[in-house]
Formats: C-alpha cells, sequence, structure tokens
C-alpha cells in the first residue's frame, strides 16, 4: 500500500489510469456492436396511409456469411406522428432507429399533397438523416416503391441511387437530395424539381422485376405490422403480400426524365421528359441532349429529319433593366454534330459526313430552342414555379432594380411573368 | 634471494579463487628463481599461452625480470607488472600472472581469449547496400570495429568496470571535440554511480541511463552495427559499449532514431524519404487499427463505409465474442505464435507458422470464433509493427493501450490517448535534447534528416536538436 | 531551465486558440442574425482580434519581463490585479464550458449516438488535467508537433468542400443593422488571444516571434474566413439548420464514394482541437487561480477545477444552447471589458510606479 501510494505521488495519472480500468474496461468487455442495437437502413420511405404517417425502412439483414453478400428486409409502421411511427418501428425490430446509412428517401405523391418540409426536418434533426441522401418521389405508396427496390436491388446491378445520380449528372442536371430541397424551400421563391419515379402496371419500357419476384415481391419483406395497437389506423401495413400475390400484372419501374415539380413543399405537377429538355436550355450542361429536326430541306436535305447531338454548349446571360422591367437576355452557342439523317437514301449516303450548317438548320434549331423555352416559360409562369431561379438571378445582379421592381407585384411569385425573354440562338458545327 | 614460496602464493591464489576447477597453474626452476604461472584456462588462449609464454620462459637464457620478459622474451603484447594485490582481478580479466620468488610484483600478460562470433550482420538490422558488420558480445572486437572508422586521436574511450561480481567492461566511446563535455560527464558520473551486482548486458546499462526509467518509451538508443553508431558518435552521441552485449548504446536519444534506419543512408534520399514517411504510417497503422476498429464497431458504425459495414456485420454474426473480446482472442493467438515461433528452433518454427496461419487464417473463420477483419486487421497491425523491430516492445504495449481505450472510450478516448501521449514525449528530455526534436520544438536545419532526407553534401550541419561542439560537418 | 515558450510555440498556440469555437456552430448563428453577411462580421472580429494581438506585442515591448499579474498590480495594486485574474478565471471558465458543450453537441451529433455524457467529462478532464500538470512547455510542444496535421486535415477539408461549392453567396441582403449587432452579440466567441497575455512572462518577444504570432494568426484566420464563404455558398438559405459547419461543408463529397464518412476527417481534427484548446485554457486558468490564491499548489488548483467544472456540467446539464445564449447576455459584457478595456488602460502610462522600460 505504502509503495502504491507512493506510485500514485509520483503519477498522479496512475489514479486516472486505474479507474479507466475499473469503470471503463468492463464495458469494453461487455460492449457488443453498435449493430445490435442500430440497425443499418439505407432507404427510407414516407407515406400517409388513412391519415397516418407511414414510414417504411429498407433494412440491412444479416446473416452468418463468409462471403459479401447483401440482404434486406422492409419495415414499416404507421403512427400519428412520424416519431410515433419511428418508435414502433425501432420496437418492431427491437433497434433505435438511426437513419446515417440512408442513401434514398422516397415519399409518396399522397404525401406531397401537402408540406412535406415538417417531416423530412423531423427525420434530419432527430434520426439523422443525411442531407446529402436522395430524395425522390413515386406514384405509389413508398412501402410497395421500397419492396420493389428491394427486389430490383437483389435481381438486378441497378440501384436507384446510380440511377438517380445518372439523371442528376446527365439529365436533370439539378440535385434532387433533401438538401437541395430545403435550399429551395427557403429560397425567395420556393420551387424545385424533383426526381420522380413512377412504378406502373403494364409492359411499358420500364425496369421490370421477373414474374417470379414480382408475385412473391411483398411477402419477402416481412413488413412490420405498426398498428398493434388495435388503433382503427392499424393493420393497413403489413398486407402488401397478400396484393401482390394476387397481382398477376407485370410493374415496372419508369424512368423517362420526368420529374416533378415541388412548391412549398407541396407537388404541383409533373413534367415529362420534353418539358425537361426546355428547362436545360437555361443551363449550360449539354452531354446527351438531342435535337431533332423534322423537314429540312437545303442544298443537301430533302424534307429529311436530322438529328443533332449538342457536343458543347454556351449560354451567356444578360440580365437587365428596360424601362423598369426586367429582361433575361440569354445568347446561346451550341456546338452539334449530325448523328442520325432520316430521308431519302441520296440523302443519307452523300450528306451523312457533312459539317456545314446550312441557314436552313440555323432556322429551325433557333426555332426547335425557342418553341421549348416557350413552352417551358408558360407552364411555370402559369404555376408560379420559378425553378429556374430567375427571380434570385436577378436579385444577385440588380438588386436594387428588382427590389424596386417587386414592389410593384402583388407577390415576389408574378415576377417570373412579367420578364421579357429573349433568345439568340448561333449553331456551329463541332 | 627468494622473497616468497611461490608454491605457497599460488595455493593462496587458488584459494582466493575458491579452487576452481578450471584454475590451473605451472611452476618451474630457473637461473634459481622459482617461477610460477596462474590462470584460468577456460578465457586463456592455450596455444597462445604454450607458445607465447610457456616455452620462451622456459627456454630463456636470458635474466629474469621484467624488462626482460616484457620486451625480450614473451611473444605477447599485453604485458605488465602489477602489485599482488591486483592478481586475481587480472587472472579474472583473462591474464596469466607470473609469479617469480626474487620479486615482489607480478606480471600479467594478457592472452584472455572467449568463445566469440564473428562480427556477422545482425538480423534485425540488415541493408541492401552498406556495411554488413554486426556488433559482437566481445567488446574488444566492438571497440576494434569502431576504432576502424576513426583513424584519429578524437577517439576517445573511457574504460570503467560495472557490477560487484560480474566486473563488467564498460566503455565509453565519443569524439572530442564534438560529443559535448557536459553530456559526457553526465554519463561517466551516472556509470560510476551504479552499484549493482552484476551487468549480464547493455540493457542493464540502459536503465541507469534513462532519465525516467519507468517510462514506457526508451530514452538511449540501441545499436547493432558499428557504422551506425560511427554516424551517431559523429553528430557528437556518446556511445557506451558492455562486455557481452552485441548492443552499444548511444545518447542522447531522440524519437526521430525510431524510424531512421542505416539502410537510409545508403540509398537514394528520395526512397529514403519514401520509405520513412511509410515507416511512420506502418507505426500509426500498428498502433491505432486495432482500437479503432474495435472503437468504430461499439461506438461509430455509422462511420464505416456501408460495404465494409455489410462484411464485417455478416461475418461476426453468430461470434461467441463482443468485439473487444474477439480483437483480444485474435491478438493472443498471435502472441502465443509469436512466442512459440521465437523459442521454437527454425525447423519447428516454420511448422508452428504454417499451423498458427491455418488456424488463424482459416480454420478459427471456418470454426465460428473468428471473424476474417479482425484476423486482418490484426494481422495488419502485426506485420506494420516489425517495421521497426527495435521498437516492437514498447509498440505491442501501446497498441493494447489503444485497443483497451478504443473499446471503452471509442474514437475521442482514442485521440485523448494520442494528445496524451505526444505530450508526454514532449515532456521527455534525453541529456537536454527535447524527444521530439526536430519536429517539437522545430529545429529547421535538423528536418534535413527527419522524414524527408536530404543528400549527404546538403547536410552541412550538425544536429542542432541536442548540444554537441562544432556545429559545422562540411564546407 | 528555461521554460519560455519558441517563437513558433507561440504563434502555433495563438493560431490554434483562435479556431476556439469558430468551426462549428458559429457559420449557422451569424447566419441566422445576418445571413450570409457572417462571413464580414466573422472578418470583422478576426481584425479586432488581431487588435488584441497588437496591443499583447505592445504590452509586451513596454514591459518584456513582467507577468501581467505584475503589470496590473504595479499601475493598480494588488486588489484590482486580483479582480482582473477573478473576472479572466470567469471568463476562461466560460470559454471552457462553452468548447466543451459545443464539442460534445457535435460529437454526439456525429459519432457517438448513444454515448454517456459522462465518457466525454471523464475524457475532457483527464487530458486536460494531464496537460496542466505536465507544465506549458510539454503542452505547447505537443500543440507544435500536432499542428501541421491539423492545420493540414482542415485545409483538406476545405478542398473537399469545392465539390459542394453552389454558387456565390447572396452578400448584403441584411440590413447593416444586423451586421453590428451580430458582431456584438458573437463578440465572446473571440478574444481567445487573452491566453497569450496571461502567459506572457512565458514568452520572448522578439522579431521570431512576432512574425510567427502573425503568420499563424494569419493561416487561421484565412482558414476560418474560407469555411465560413464555403459554408454559405453551399447552403445557401438553409445555412441556419446546419449546426456543424466543418463537417457539413464535405457532406456531399463522398455521396457517390464507397469509402464512407469523409467528414470522420474533419471529426478527428476538432476532436484534437478541441481537446488542445481546452488544455491551453485550462491551463491559463490554472495560472490565474493560483495568482489569486497563492497558496494553492497546482495538483490542489486542479483538483478545485475538476469539482467545479462537474459540479456545473452535472447539476445543471448546462447545453450549448445555454451556453451561447449566456455569452449573448452576460459574457458578451465580459468580453468587451477584457479584450478590449482592460489591455488599453495597462497601455496607457499611469499608475503607482513607473514602469520602466
Amino acid at each position: 500500500m505504502k509503495r502504491f501510494l507512493q506510485a500514485v505521488k509520483h503519477t498522479p495519472m496512475l489514479l486516472a489510469l486505474i479507474f479507466i480500468g475499473l469503470v471503463f474496461f468492463p464495458i469494453a468487455i461487455i460492449a457488443p456492436p453498435e449493430s445490435v442495437s442500430n440497425p443499418i437502413v439505407t432507404a427510407v420511405g414516407i407515406d400517409k396511409v388513412d391519415d397516418e404517417y407511414e414510414v417504411t425502412l429498407l433494412t440491412f439483414l444479416s446473416y452468418p456469411n463468409q462471403s459479401y453478400s447483401e440482404s434486406y428486409q422492409a419495415y414499416t409502421c404507421t403512427g400519428k406522428t412520424l416519431s410515433d411511427a419511428l418508435t414502433k418501428a425501432g420496437l418492431q425490430i427491437g433497434k433505435s432507429i438511426s437513419l446515417f446509412h440512408v442513401h434514398t428517401a422516397v415519399v409518396s405523391e399522397k404525401l406531397l399533397q401537402e408540406d412535406i418540409t415538417p417531416s423530412l426536418d423531423y427525420l434530419i434533426r432527430v434520426a439523422s438523416l443525411p442531407q446529402s441522401c436522395v430524395l425522390l418521389a413515386t406514384n405509389v405508396g413508398t412501402k410497395e416503391f421500397i419492396e420493389f427496390i428491394k427486389e430490383l436491388d437483389s435481381q438486378s446491378d441497378i440501384n436507384l441511387e446510380e440511377l438517380s445520380f445518372y439523371n442528376s449528372n446527365y439529365v436533370t442536371w439539378e440535385d434532387s437530395t433533401i438538401n437541395a430541397f430545403m435550399q429551395s424551400y427557403y429560397s425567395p421563391t420556393r420551387s424545385i424539381m424533383m426526381s420522380y419515379f413512377p412504378i406502373v402496371e403494364g409492359d411499358i419500357d420500364g425496369i421490370s422485376l421477373s414474374q417470379a419476384s414480382q408475385s412473391s415481391g411483398g411477402g419477402g419483406g416481412g413488413s412490420a405490422n405498426g398498428g398493434g395497437g388495435g388503433s382503427s389506423g392499424g393493420g393497413s401495413s403489413g398486407s402488401s403480400s397478400g396484393d401482390s400475390e394476387s397481382s398477376q400484372s407485370k410493374k415496372e419501374l419508369i424512368n423517362d426524365g420526368s420529374e416533378l415539380i415541388v412548391k412549398d413543399g407541396k407537388k404541383v405537377d409533373i413534367i415529362s421528359s420534353d418539358f425537361l429538355r426546355g428547362v436545360n436550355w437555361f443551363n449550360s450542361h449539354t452531354i446527351g441532349s438531342i435535337l431533332t429536326l423534322d423537314d429540312i430541306t437545303d442544298e443537301n436535305f430533302t424534307h429529311s429529319q436530322l438529328i443533332f447531338r449538342v457536343n458543347k454548349k454556351h449560354i451567356q446571360q444578360f440580365l437587365e433593366y428596360e424601362n423598369g422591367t426586367p429582361v433575361y437576355n440569354a445568347s446561346i452557342k451550341l456546338y452539334v454534330s449530325l448523328i442520325e439523317v432520316d430521308g431519302d437514301k441520296n440523302d443519307r449516303s452523300k450528306k451523312f459526313e457533312s459539317s456545314y450548317i446550312s441557314p436552313q438548320i440555323r432556322e429551325k434549331v433557333e426555332e426547335f430552342v425557342k418553341k421549348d423555352v416557350q413552352m417551358v416559360l408558360e407552364k411555370l409562369v402559369k404555376d408560379k414555379t420559378d425553378i429556374l431561379e430567375i427571380y434570385s438571378k436577378f436579385y444577385s445582379k440588380k438588386r436594387a432594380e428588382t427590389k424596386k421592381f417587386v414592389k410593384t407585384l402583388d407577390h415576389v411569385d408574378d415576377f417570373l411573368g412579367k420578364v421579357a425573354f429573349k433568345f439568340t440562338v448561333t449553331v456551329l458545327p463541332n | 634471494m627468494p622473497i616468497f614460496d611461490v608454491e605457497q602464493q599460488i595455493s593462496l591464489i587458488s584459494e582466493q579463487l575458491n579452487n576452481s576447477s578450471d584454475f590451473s597453474s605451472r611452476s618451474f626452476e630457473k637461473q634459481t628463481k622459482k617461477v610460477g604461472l596462474v590462470f584460468l584456462k577456460s578465457i586463456i588462449d592455450q596455444q597462445l599461452f604454450v607458445e607465447g609464454v610457456y616455452e620462451p620462459l622456459i627456454a630463456t637464457k636470458q635474466k629474469l625480470d621484467f624488462a626482460s620478459i616484457s620486451t625480450k622474451i614473451l611473444k605477447v603484447s599485453g604485458v605488465e607488472e602489477i602489485e599482488p594485490s591486483q592478481a586475481i582481478e587480472k587472472i579474472l580479466q583473462g591474464n596469466v600472472v607470473v609469479l617469480m620468488s626474487d620479486s615482489p610484483k607480478y606480471i600479467a600478460v594478457d592472452i584472455q581469449k572467449y568463445p566469440a562470433r564473428t562480427p556477422s550482420e545482425p538480423p534485425t538490422s540488415a541493408v541492401i547496400q552498406g556495411p554488413r558488420e554486426g556488433f559482437t558480445e566481445d567488446i574488444k572486437t566492438n571497440i576494434t570495429l569502431i576504432r576502424r572508422r576513426f583513424y584519429t586521436q578524437h577517439l576517445v574511450l573511457k574504460e570503467m568496470n560495472v557490477g560487484k561480481y560480474s566486473n563488467t567492461k564498460v566503455v565509453m566511446a565519443y569524439l572530442k571535440g564534438i560529443a559535448n563535455d557536459k553530456v559526457v560527464k553526465e554519463i561517466e558520473k551516472r556509470l560510476q554511480q551504479i552499484n549493482i551486482d552484476g551487468i549480464i548486458d547493455s540493457y542493464y546499462i540502459l536503465k541507469f541511463l534513462e532519465k525516467n526509467p519507468q517510462s514506457l518509451f526508451k530514452q538511449v538508443g540501441g545499436v547493432e552495427k558499428p557504422d551506425i553508431i560511427a554516424a551517431k558518435m559523429l553528430e557528437g552521441r556518446v556511445a557506451i559499449m558492455v562486455d557481452g552485449s552485441p548492443i552499444v548504446l548511444s545518447v542522447p536519444f531522440l524519437f526521430l532514431e525510431e524510424v531512421q534506419a542505416s539502410n537510409d543512408y545508403y540509398s537514394s534520399h528520395i526512397y529514403s524519404s519514401f520509405i520513412r514517411i511509410v515507416r511512420i504510417l506502418a507505426i500509426l497503422i500498428a498502433v491505432i487499427v486495432p482500437g479503432t476498429y474495435v472503437a468504430l464497431r461499439i461506438f461509430h458504425q455509422n462511420v464505416i463505409p456501408i460495404k465494409f459495414l455489410i462484411t464485417i456485420t455478416n461475418t461476426t454474426k453468430g461470434l461467441p465474442f463482443t468485439p473487444f473480446l474477439e480483437m483480444l482472442f485474435v491478438d493472443l493467438l498471435f502472441q502465443i505464435l509469436y512466442e512459440v515461433s521465437l523459442r521454437l528452433p527454425s525447423y519447428l518454427g516454420l511448422a508452428t507458422s504454417i499451423v498458427g496461419a491455418l488456424i488463424l487464417g482459416d480454420t478459427g473463420v471456418k470454426a465460428g470464433l473468428l471473424s476474417p477483419p479482425a484476423v486482418i486487421i490484426i494481422a495488419i497491425a502485426k506485420i506494420a509493427l516489425y517495421t521497426v523491430p527495435e521498437e516492437s516492445y514498447q509498440l505491442t504495449i501501446l497498441q493494447h493501450l489503444f485497443l483497451f481505450v478504443g473499446g471503452s472510450l471509442g474514437l475521442f478516448g482514442i485521440v485523448g490517448l494520442m494528445i496524451y501521449i505526444v505530450v508526454y514525449l514532449a515532456s521527455i528530455d534525453s541529456y537536454g535534447a527535447p524527444y521530439l526534436a526536430p519536429f517539437a520544438p522545430r529545429v529547421d536545419s535538423d528536418l534535413k534528416d527527419a522524414l524527408i532526407k536530404e543528400t549527404v553534401n546538403n547536410m552541412k550541419t550538425r544536429p542542432q536538436s541536442f548540444s554537441n561542439k562544432n556545429k559545422t560537418r562540411q564546407k | 531551465m528555461n521554460q519560455t515558450l519558441s517563437a513558433r510555440q507561440t504563434g502555433v498556440i495563438a493560431s490554434l486558440l483562435l479556431l476556439a469555437n469558430k468551426l462549428l456552430v458559429l457559420p449557422s448563428l451569424l447566419f441566422e442574425s445576418s445571413k450570409a453577411d457572417g462571413v464580414f462580421i466573422v472578418m470583422f472580429l478576426l481584425a479586432l482580434e488581431l487588435g488584441l494581438v497588437a496591443l499583447f506585442v505592445k504590452l509586451k515591448q513596454t514591459c518584456p519581463n513582467q507577468s501581467l499579474y505584475q503589470i496590473i498590480q504595479e499601475k493598480m495594486g494588488t486588489f484590482f490585479a486580483k479582480l482582473f485574474y477573478i473576472l479572466l478565471i470567469l471568463y476562461f471558465f466560460y470559454k471552457i464550458m462553452l468548447i466543451f458543450n459545443i464539442s460534445y453537441m457535435y460529437f454526439h451529433v456525429q459519432v457517438y449516438l448513444d454515448a454517456s455524457y459522462y465518457i466525454f467529462i471523464f475524457i475532457f478532464l483527464l487530458i486536460m488535467n494531464s496537460c496542466c500538470l505536465r507544465g506549458l512547455r510539454p503542452l505547447a510542444r505537443g500543440c507544435e508537433f500536432m499542428y501541421i496535421f491539423l492545420i493540414g486535415a482542415l485545409v483538406f477539408c476545405l478542398f473537399l468542400s469545392i465539390a459542394n461549392f453552389n454558387k456565390f453567396p447572396l452578400f448584403f441582403d441584411s440590413p447593416i443593422k444586423n451586421f453590428f449587432t451580430g458582431s456584438f452579440k458573437y463578440f465572446f466567441c473571440f478574444g481567445d488571444s487573452l491566453v497569450l497575455f496571461v502567459l506572457m512572462d512565458r514568452i520572448t518577444l522578439d522579431k521570431a516571434t512576432k512574425k510567427s504570432l502573425f503568420c499563424h494568426f494569419a493561416i487561421s484566420s484565412v482558414i476560418i474566413t474560407v469555411l465560413y464563404f464555403m459554408f454559405y455558398s453551399a447552403f445557401g438559405s438553409t445555412s441556419f439548420m446546419y449546426k456543424n459547419a466543418v463537417s457539413d461543408i464535405i457532406t456531399f463529397s463522398y455521396r457517390f464514394i464507397d469509402l464512407g464518412r469523409l467528414d470522420i476527417i474533419s471529426i478527428t481534427t476538432i476532436m484534437f482541437i478541441s481537446l488542445l484548446q481546452l488544455s491551453l485554457y485550462c491551463y491559463a486558468l490554472l495560472q490565474c487561480f493560483m495568482k489569486v490564491f497563492s497558496r494553492l499548489s497546482k495538483t490542489y488548483s486542479v483538483v478545485v477545477f475538476d469539482i467545479v467544472f462537474l459540479s456545473i456540467v452535472v447539476s445543471s446539464m448546462l447545453n450549448y444552447l445555454v451556453a451561447i445564449e449566456l455569452g449573448k447576455n452576460v459574457m458578451v459584457y465580459f468580453a468587451i471589458l477584457l479584450q478590449i478595456f482592460f489591455p488599453v488602460l495597462l497601455l496607457v502610462p499611469f499608475g503607482k510606479r513607473k514602469v520602466k522600460k
């Protein structure tokens, strides 16, 4: 004891080390891995069923295995509030829910009838949902959707995160993440495009599951019934297996470039890929942009349909106020190459390699672009959804004039309708 | 005129040496004198004794006195006249002591010979290119190895005997005009103050030289090769050789020396810089990886990449251990195998390694006792540990400390322990040299031979991190 | 034994302290106060901090061999010296609580979901105590050793945040009044260079020290300013939602990489930085404590500090929001008094005895 006291006097930190040994060493010995208490959730779906929140969690299911294998299970729970639903989900699987590993959050069109921001805000703050996770909408219930992507994941290499990545980098040129959603929500115009992946029945151009798995798709989910308490809302979940078995029709996931326009956290409309092409004339990204010109007749072609690929696009935007009115002046330079000719035999054989852009083609392209833009603007003005952030652009470039101009309007949402758009299109061979 | 009885003296000496079985004596009469030779036959060169001492003495016709014996008769060099009281000490040091009945003084002839290794390349300091000599257990050989690197009168060797019973020869070597006198005096003082029964190895001395011997971190360097110690002496360090030990100590010692290897000085400076960074990374991996793995599994699952997390979760499902215990178990298996392979003869060691590899790598996993990630984590950590084999002992302790802290406090505990260790290391002072120099305090000129190594022609000054004289190395 | 700090160590300490409280929640708070103009607030407050460092240099030049306590004692007497040191104790203690609570919130949200509060208290106290007891020099050397890695990690985080760059922050979108109210309200988050005043007898002011002090100050200032800029550019109008700026700015960098969360770099860096900052603050606090209660030894002072710290933390469960509110409403006056009023007062030549140059 005397020796010990001397040692402590010499090295006071010895006491601390002994303390660690006594208190924390047993903790280390008995501490289980965190995976015992926290599930690995990779996707979350939020929906509303009978005025109750329905949360579906795509959870990794581990089983003893020495090689890499992924197996998931979908759990669904309902509750009067989101926290209620999540608590029930935690109870069902015996773990506390944290959404750190979630890479996809899905909301249903139905839920988007009302503002979804409070729900997302709750998940971010309380359940650690990463703001970088992809946010998308679907036409069906999120439970069904998550069951579908679970099967899709097990059957093929296609996964939703990669589809979304492709869309945001090659199709829409916009991130569809929770952060992007939130940013738009708190922006003056409060509008955004959101990824939309409908699941439809029938033989359409989409991603389908094999028939065998379709018939058992819901059954494999092991859906947990959140309404165990016997409330009126209970029992609505966990019945997807029965539905799926009875349904013989083929279901397909569609990724055709359609998007959802959301304003104030609510759905406004669904836009098609043609509309999206129009939206893309406002940005300088090009990969994969296609121009289809019908009925071209010039020195090279006769009544041909020409398909051009836009290889490069330069946009110069000039934001001005002319006589107190905002004018959006854009000069677009397109570097295109002809990739397809649908005309008579002579045209195809002789002129396919032509790099000459005739005045007729220029005219048609300009007409094409302007038509697209007109279509987009008409709709956006009508819906008062400034997803192009025209107001923000004016505000940051011409703040004083914009502030003054907005004062003359009833609401900032009317701004887009008052802007005069002027486009100059120059087409150059690539 | 006889002064004493030689036979009586021989038996007296024999008694003083407790009639040791290796005590031997010869006596004969020559020129009316009785001549006696006493020695320990186990530690002398017997051939040299016969040819260089015994036969010349019997055959000589010259007058037998110290002058003629030392210069004309004996065919060996180490001859000195001693007092009778020194006889025992000299005999124990491998001398033949010559007694003559008419002389009050004895003559000691040094023909000591031990079974000694040749200066072969030490296994833990092997070089691809560069000198392959290593120190041996014989201090004379070691002195020779140093001496042949400095043909200068500035090389100072100070000898002293330490140990009440072992009477071990300890030699301090340094370059006068380069080594700091204060440091030399301090070391000398510390060596002289040692009051111990015996010194078996230089490690015994090391603990007396350290200012904080309780510390986990060594504050005195241990070198196995003469080229390294020569380089250190050129920097102003002091070498301490201990008879019977192939490890030569060097003082002052800095943390940086742990990542320097002799090979660095015999290869491209770019490669040396790269390999030093690798060594530092290896030390970090060795020390913190097992603890971090356990911390991530117990506290921070959300930080693990999802693909790896899936593998971990699958492979650890059904194991009978918690993450910490699993890691301890794999570690224990490794330590057992390590000890076994160290002690067994090489042919058996190989067999044990194969069994160990099979048990750890395959069977243990299949038996559901271990998970592949835990095995690979320990394997990586243990392999990394031996990038600096001299430090493997303290790194092993640190590895376990971090494992324990990681398991009980998580990543924050690991960071806390790292800060604690760094601040602790920063407080260590090795004979006036800050242990973490040249990094903390930063000594710009010494950074040329730190992590990023400069070429020899660019290192114009001696290290400034510790005190030495004559800072200029080259002009 | 010469225990003064080297020029580089002085700079490193100033630089590390400058990063305290500014990398996590403050960008969000400043956004709430005056939108993206928070960048200008932080630049303005950094300029004031630079002024404080300049005052330190001036004071050190005026009284090169005296401690702060001696200077006040000579100018105003022992009573005022003790009073000033008591104020410093309170201020440093508050700073410790603030750093502790903000760091705790950050680690808890990011990596310690289920960990107990006591684990943090334990680690903080253990490291603070051991560093303090070991003395200033090992602590300063430790900071110096780790500094390059910590700054490197922060710069790497800023580099990663480029992937997050959205658009140029919308500056001057908030009334000028907000700029001043924001600067006033969050003035308490600055003033970390006061620690240098307490350690002034351990610093030798020469040309190299001055250079090092201002260079390291510039490094931290640039990092802070760039961080705020990147933060506001990445999150725009939602900046108020993100309370852990240094992690949040790299959130999107690892979305499609299978490397897991790269923000572990920033988390680990903040762990190191906060522990070192707390140790430095704790050391400064103990120095003040030992001046006021000169009979207490270092070890007993540490024990007293631990007891007070534990009783406040455990009994009131002080969280970072409460700490910030306390700062905005009370500590800001302390800050003005200690950071502006007193240093200027010390430079004014008056007093009981003229200070010899």
